[in-house]
């Protein structure tokens, strides 16, 4: 600025009048320093800032909500295992104790064989069905699920067509004749027969009006009379064989506890075969075997 | 971008950036990636404890839903009637006792008890004299459709002349020993010994 001044008065111009003051811009510093050109062109922002939304979005999706949403599938599963197995507990309870009242019910101690036995009172009802047939049923054994009956008959053919309506029972597989006797010592069966008529009627001697028994008693020898010359003693074998609903429910057995298996009948010969003769009865004379 | 009057540099561009995403990057694997990746590994964790107590539990469910189809098939049924708890013999024998009551008369033969595992098997020989055949049969019945359960093995029947019917049977009491109370009477299982 001195330099500036003294160039003026140099020039012999006059210097400015006292109170006179013009103002003149004075300038002390130059900032010679270019303004960069930073402006971003938009042509290349959009896409930038486009590619660095659809970067974080994907990363937000990917590596964010997708983990959090894995994490909250895990977790749901996990309740709801959780859930499923207090409702298993609490069904559970209600269980409490059956696994006594079962083992004191239970045919899982059981052997085969008495699984598989026919129920007796269904042969006793089966003998009961045979007793008024025969005209003479002496004895019967049970053996396993053999029933042997020890019966007296008119005719053999008689005792052929009893054991085939034996065989109608559903307990009973096959029935044969194993040994048929008529001796001498049959001939006195009638008599027998006569006696246990007498004995029955005596006993309700004073239920009948009199006159009567005699009269029941005098028709009914009059009737055995012609049967008894006729008299063939025999026995019956009878296969028995359980049900097969039977045999269904005694093998109902709970699973996990190793259950038996289903209850077998013993081996039996083929429906109609004749069964095999009793070492007592072999020595009886006149031995038939069945046809 | 212009700090300290400059812009940066592409290399210093490049190591921002760099620094920028190793720091998300550290970020998200301490806030986001471990924490969930640990709490997934839990829940996996949890899931298969938990699914391994829901199988046991399931499985024990059905089996006892057999169990109870089993008994309510046998009550149903009848089956073969209810085992009591060793030492049932007292009852068993007041049992025998009544229902032999109607008899001309009886004998029974205890043989010894035989245990198979929990089974007990109380053998017996029961001969008796009825007046008739259906006396005969009631008690039969009786004694097989009793409250104790007992078996009938082989058994023989003769009529004599006069219509009484004498009986001779092998049977059985069953009991068990869930419940029971051992004793000086209980034998060795003979089950555990043949293993």
């Amino acid at each position: 600025m001195a330099a500036v001044k003294k160039t003026a008065a140099a020039k012999g111009k006059r210097p400015p009048k006292k109170g006179l003051h013009t103002r003149m811009p004075t300038k002390r510093s130059i900032n010679l320093v270019l303004i960069d050109e930073n402006r971003i062109s938009p042509l290349k922002a959009i896409p930038a800032i486009l590619i660095i939304i659809i970067l974080a979005a994907a990363f937000s999706k990917f590596m964010v909500a997708d983990r959090l949403l894995e994490m909250s599938r895990a977790q749901g599963e996990a309740d709801r295992i959780k859930t499923t197995l207090q409702q298993t507990q609490e069904a559970l309870e209600n269980y409490e104790g059956i696994e006594d009242t079962y083992a004191h019910m239970t045919t899982t101690g059981m052997t085969e064989e008495e699984l598989g036995r026919v129920n007796r009172v269904s042969i006793l009802e089966l003998v009961s069905s045979i007793l008024p047939q025969g005209d003479y049923t002496r004895a019967w054994s049970v053996s396993g699920n053999i029933l042997t009956v020890e019966i007296t008959g008119r005719t053999l053919e008689y005792l052929n067509e009893l054991s085939r309506r034996i065989e109608k029972s559903p307990i009973v597989d096959t029935c044969a004749i194993s040994t048929a006797v008529k001796n001498e010592q049959v001939q006195h069966a009638p008599n027998a027969v006569a006696q246990t008529l007498v004995d029955a009627l005596d006993s309700s001697r004073r239920q009948v009006e009199n006159g009567l028994e005699d009269f029941v008693l005098s028709s009914m020898i009059n009737t055995l009379q012609p049967v008894v010359s006729e008299r063939i003693q025999a026995r019956l074998t009878i296969y028995l064989v359980k049900p097969p609903e039977d045999a269904a429910d005694q093998s109902a057995e709970a699973p996990q506890e190793g259950a038996p298996t289903e209850p077998r009948a013993p081996q039996r010969p083929v429906k109609g075969a004749l069964a095999p003769a009793a070492d007592e009865a072999a020595t009886q004379p006149e031995e038939v075997s069945a046809p | 971008m212009k700090i300290m009057s400059r812009n940066f540099t592409t290399a210093e561009k490049i190591l921002i950036v760099a620094l920028a995403l190793i720091l998300v990057g550290l970020a998200y694997y301490n806030f986001v990636d471990t924490p969930v990746r640990q709490s997934i590994a839990s829940s996996e964790a949890e899931t298969d404890m938990l699914q391994t107590e829901l199988d046991a539990a399931q499985a024990r469910l059905s089996y006892l839903q057999g169990v109870q189809k089993n008994i309510d098939d046998l009550k149903s049924q009848g089956g073969l009637g209810w085992m009591g708890s060793y030492n049932n013999s007292n009852v068993e024998v007041k049992f025998l006792n009544d229902v032999l009551a109607d008899t001309l008369k009886y004998s029974i033969n205890f043989a010894n008890v035989v245990r198979t595992g929990d089974q007990i098997r109380r053998n017996f020989t029961l001969q008796f004299t009825t007046r008739d055949y259906a006396e005969a049969q009631s008690i039969l019945t009786r004694l097989l459709e009793g409250e104790n359960r007992c078996l009938v093995g082989d058994m023989s029947c003769s009529i004599d002349g006069s219509g009484q019917v004498s009986l001779t049977a092998t049977a059985t009491f069953y009991e068990t020993m869930v419940g029971g109370t051992p004793d000086a009477g209980l034998p060795a299982d003979s089950a555990a010994a043949n293993r």
